[in-house]
């Protein structure tokens, strides 16, 4: 998806992405021309969409861990899940895919 | 004139086709360690597909190959229990999963793995309105994961245990590429051989792999009182899968339910059986056939270096 505004006939850039509330992440786009920008509201479904597609918006800021996906959405699996070292990923890694997004935008 | 979407490079700061580009990239380097990635499916469900896949790794495992299998039956995994390693406890590290190992060395991966009890469903948390427009991306990450993030290290053989049907086989080929080979299990009856070749049909002309063959388990009953093989459905002579050859029948045999209960392939429990060497020589015929092909690939190579 992407997006171009029509003032300026620039594509949009990410801006920043917000807290999820009630499924619906709020994503933030800014022209760079203009600075004119809007918020998109995704519904709950395009939310966890983008999350099992394993991507993030805004950007992947720390590697993945293993089976990252499964641990994360498997509904009472937790206490199975494997167990081990996670050296080198950051303290988001394993949660959510917009979790590194959402804590960027937290400390900026 | 207003910019299309190909007039505009990359998608504003997100790269979501770098990020899903570095994934597949993943996929492909822990595949690299994999000589033969083998799918084993059926359209039809009930035919015994996860029996010829353990019961086939087990005899491959007993040529001195090395072995992995995947249970690719994200809903229904049965693997683990089969081959003896369910409850097994998943270590990780930064490299990925270390795969349980069965009792001859196979080396496992299932969804078993990650449920706490014998009983618990795999559920996804998420919306569950109109779950379906998600699911399938789970169901597709699922087995991206179990490919990308178990440490297979070094293979002979990768057997793929698919579910019925030809979707995650769809599914698997955009993952992985093609496999190098598919065998399609069948038993013989009108249904199943109705049923499975339309899956071939689906397989060769659409989705354009590769099948090495069909397996035809339950191809005869081998009668422990007589000690002798009779016909189970009554239909075995009538075998016709088009082009795609009929690799082995294998016999059915009682106590192949009962090793898969007790979690030890059959072909290790009892291999003077039938069925055991049905097995075995699916095997052997099977590395023969990869043999044959790396030869045919290798002559060109060769004449036009020489």
């Amino acid at each position: 998806m992407k997006f171009v505004c029509i003032e300026c006939d620039e594509p949009m850039k990410f801006g920043a992405a917000g807290d999820i509330d009630e499924g619906s992440l709020p994503v933030t786009f800014r022209c760079p021309s203009c600075d004119w920008g809007f918020t998109m509201l995704t519904n709950p479904q395009e939310t966890q969409l983008v999350r099992t597609l394993g991507v993030k918006i805004g950007g992947a800021t720390v590697p993945a861990e293993p089976m990252g996906m499964m641990r994360e959405f498997l509904a009472g699996g937790h206490t199975a899940m494997p167990t081990g070292s996670s050296e080198g990923s950051g303290a988001t890694a394993g949660k959510c895919p917009f979790a590194a997004v959402v804590d960027q935008a937290s400390e900026s | 004139m207003a910019k299309r979407y190909r007039d505009i490079v990359g998608d504003g700061g997100s790269d979501f086709v770098g990020q899903l580009t570095g994934l597949s990239d993943k996929l492909k380097q822990r595949m690299a360690g994999i000589k033969h990635k083998v799918a084993i499916m059926s359209g039809k469900g009930g035919v015994g597909k996860s029996t010829v896949t353990v019961n086939l790794a087990s005899a491959l495992a007993s040529l001195g190959l090395s072995v992995g299998v995947l249970d690719a039956d994200i809903y229904g995994p049965s693997l683990a229990q089969m081959l003896g390693v369910r409850g097994q406890h998943l270590d990780m590290d930064k490299n990925g999963v270390k795969p349980p190992l069965s009792h001859s060395g196979i080396k496992v991966m299932s969804m078993d793995f990650f449920l706490p009890e014998s009983k618990t469903p795999v559920v996804w948390d998420g919306p569950q309105q109109d779950s379906f427009s998600w699911k399938g991306t789970m169901e597709m990450q699922a087995l991206r994961e179990f490919l990308t993030d178990t440490c297979w290290g070094e293979l002979d053989y990768l057997l793929i245990d698919l579910p019925p049907g030809t979707n995650q086989f769809g599914t698997l080929v955009d993952l992985l590429g093609q496999p190098d080979g598919t065998l399609v299990v069948s038993i013989p009856t009108a249904v199943s051989r109705l049923v499975v070749g339309r899956s071939i049909t689906m397989i060769t002309q659409v989705l354009k792999s590769r099948i090495l063959g069909v397996v035809e388990n339950m191809a005869s009953y081998y009668c422990l009182g007589c000690e002798d093989e009779r016909p189970l459905f009554g239909n075995e002579e009538n075998a016709d899968y088009g082009e795609t050859p009929l690799l082995a029948g294998v016999p059915f045999d009682p106590r192949l339910a009962q090793a898969a209960d007790r979690g030890i392939p059959f072909v290790e429990s009892h291999p003077e059986t039938p069925s055991s060497k049905a097995f075995l020589t699916l095997a052997a015929d099977l590395v023969g056939l990869f043999e044959e092909k790396t030869q045919n690939l290798k002559i060109p190579i060769e004449e036009g270096t020489s």
